[in-house]
């Protein structure tokens, strides 16, 4: 190859990738209250007739625990990884489970969960942001992520939630249940004390969202650092994209520093 | 920048003919457009484009530089830096003019002056409690938002701030921009604040440090306002390290002050999504991202003080003894 040739395609790769790198958006966009925690859910089948159906948390935290969906229903914690196929909802699973027109609406009309055209979906992402400033307005504010309060809402009764649906949840045995606090010491000297708290989870998740996948059954012998929650494991599981977010510090460094 | 790529085209187009030579002067063309502007070039909106003023520094156009970074060496990274400069007026600087919606229903922008609310608000009121992003167009600020109280409608309602829902005030916020992008702002000056050569002519920092001026931490909590505690080294002393890149020949001393950033900042404005909670944990961290509006420079290009002032974070090293 002549020392041209090699140089014309020096130029070309260049251009090239000058064109790749502007089109890159290569900042993550802020994630927005009234979108905190929405997951969309679609999978590349072969028929794509239907637009892939955006779940909102939201909406359904202020009736039921996640136990219910991630345990009860068989949800994965992870986007993808469910796999909803039409049939499934239809027979009663997943989705189907609540949504056959008893519990909550029918799937029957599909356009409540799946917009057809890209004017519809702006359109219900419009309405989706009216119906969550206005559920908002009555419960408990907080400053990070969804920006609303919902172990206070919980605490102070605005929100019921369901734990059970008759025919696929068993009862749970009261006497598992541990409301024991949980004292930590970051590894950095002056930052807070963490204070884990059971039974403020245990309202929500039960036993079996956290033991013993995410943490062993033994006090203090899962091994963690902020990298790691960051990263999505342990806390990071669900603070960070559903719980209050790990920016929220104070929630967690709660108790205030006592220094020698 | 592109002088000795440009010339080696030049001189490979002599050689070759037909095609190639058609292509390549297409591809001078193009860099001469677009790409030795690149710092200067208006974006690629058009519409955008027409309310522009001269000399506001974009983060967006600072993009389109960095992105054909060559290894030529430091007078690329000061060529960067150059065009990164602001050289408009101090009153402008920081200037947002938030065009997106308004030019589509044909009213005129809203001109936001972060100047005039730096000396009520910290930055952590109007970039975490209510949900401003701080990246422009990003907001989408409706005027259904702001009456109900969202965005400029929580202070801006007539207890804390001017009202927004009466007709008559409209032009408070609503500017007339001329097809030149220049504007007419109030005059607005920080009595007492120690002054810079730079930016906006203020230091923030040291204004605050003295209390000329006595910004709120929070609209909603009265007492516990601010983030988390620092960890004790961090209040100690600054964070320093030496800044090293195998693109450019040279390594820079850095030193990073927590506890000014902390007076106006969140912890969360910050971690974990710009910097790892970790030292040495951001990974990429250099000065081409910097300059593209990246780490340091989601601020300090456009509403903290710009990269004039070298000697802030890069301090003289001490000789040693």
């Amino acid at each position: 190859m002549t020392r041209e040739k090699r140089m014309l395609r020096g130029v070309t790769l260049f251009i090239i990738s000058f064109f790749l790198f502007t089109m890159a958006d290569n900042a993550a966009a802020m994630q927005k209250s009234y979108q905190y925690g929405n997951v969309k859910m679609g999978q590349s089948g072969e028929n794509d007739s239907v637009a892939p159906v955006t779940f909102q948390h939201w909406t359904h935290r202020d009736k039921y625990t996640c136990r219910l969906c991630h345990v009860d229903l068989e949800f994965s914690q992870y986007p993808g990884e469910t796999q909803v196929l039409e049939e499934d909802n239809r027979e009663g699973r997943y989705c189907g489970a609540c949504h056959n027109g008893k519990e909550a609406f029918d799937i029957k009309t599909c356009d409540e969960c799946h917009a057809k055209t890209d004017a519809e979906q702006k359109l219900s992402a419009r309405q989706a942001k009216k119906d969550f400033y206005k559920f908002k307005k009555t419960m408990p504010p907080a400053t990070y992520g969804n920006k609303i309060n919902w172990m206070k809402a919980e605490d102070q009764g605005k929100i019921k939630l369901k734990d059970t649906l008759p025919g696929i949840s068993f009862v749970q045995n009261a006497s598992m249940i541990n409301n024991r606090d949980e004292p930590r010491k970051p590894k950095l000297p002056g930052l807070p004390d963490i204070i884990f708290s059971h039974s403020k989870h245990v309202v929500w998740n039960g036993c079996g969202m956290c033991h013993p996948d995410s943490f062993t059954i033994e006090t203090g012998k899962t091994p963690m650092t902020m990298k790691e929650i960051i990263a999505g494991k342990f806390c990071g599981r669900c603070h960070g994209t559903v719980a209050f977010p790990l920016n929220d510090c104070l929630r967690c460094h709660s108790k205030p520093v006592t220094l020698k | 920048m592109f002088f000795t790529n440009y010339r080696s085209i030049v001189r490979l187009l002599k050689r070759r003919c037909g095609m190639y030579r058609i292509a390549g002067m297409l591809i001078v063309s193009f860099f001469m457009l677009c790409g030795c502007n690149g710092s200067k070039s208006v974006p690629q909106d058009a519409t955008l484009a027409s309310v522009k003023p001269t000399g506001q520094v974009d983060s967006s156009a600072g993009q389109e530089t960095s992105t054909v970074s060559s290894p030529c060496g430091g007078s690329v990274l000061f060529d960067k830096m150059d065009a990164t400069m602001y050289q408009g007026d101090p009153e402008k600087y920081g200037d947002v003019i938030f065009s997106e919606r308004s030019l589509k229903n044909n009213v005129d922008p809203v001109v936001f002056s972060h100047r005039t609310h730096r000396t009520r608000y910290t930055c952590r009121v109007c970039h975490l409690e209510l949900d401003f992003s701080m990246k422009k167009g990003e907001s989408g600020v409706t005027r259904e938002d702001y009456l109900d109280g969202r965005f400029c409608g929580a202070c801006h309602n007539g207890k804390i701030a001017f009202p927004v829902d009466i007709d008559r005030d409209c032009d408070r916020c609503h500017v007339p921009i001329d097809s030149k992008g220049q504007y007419t702002n109030k005059d607005f000056a920080v009595k007492g604040a120690s002054q810079q050569k730079y930016g906006d002519g203020v230091n923030w920092v040291e204004s605050l440090q003295t209390g000329v001026i006595s910004p709120k931490t929070s609209l909603y909590n009265k007492e516990n306002s601010s983030s988390m505690p620092l960890p004790e080294h961090l209040k100690k002393e600054r964070l320093r390290w030496t800044a090293k890149s195998p693109k450019y020949p040279v390594s820079v001393a850095v030193s990073f002050p927590h506890e000014a950033h902390v007076k106006w900042l969140d912890c969360a404005n910050c971690h974990p999504d710009i910097f790892m909670v970790q030292k040495n944990g951001t990974v990429d961290f250099d000065k081409d991202k910097i300059l593209e509006g990246q780490y340091c420079g989601v601020c300090h290009l456009t509403v903290a003080f710009p990269m004039d002032g070298c000697r802030r974070c890069h301090p003289r090293r001490k000789k040693k003894k």
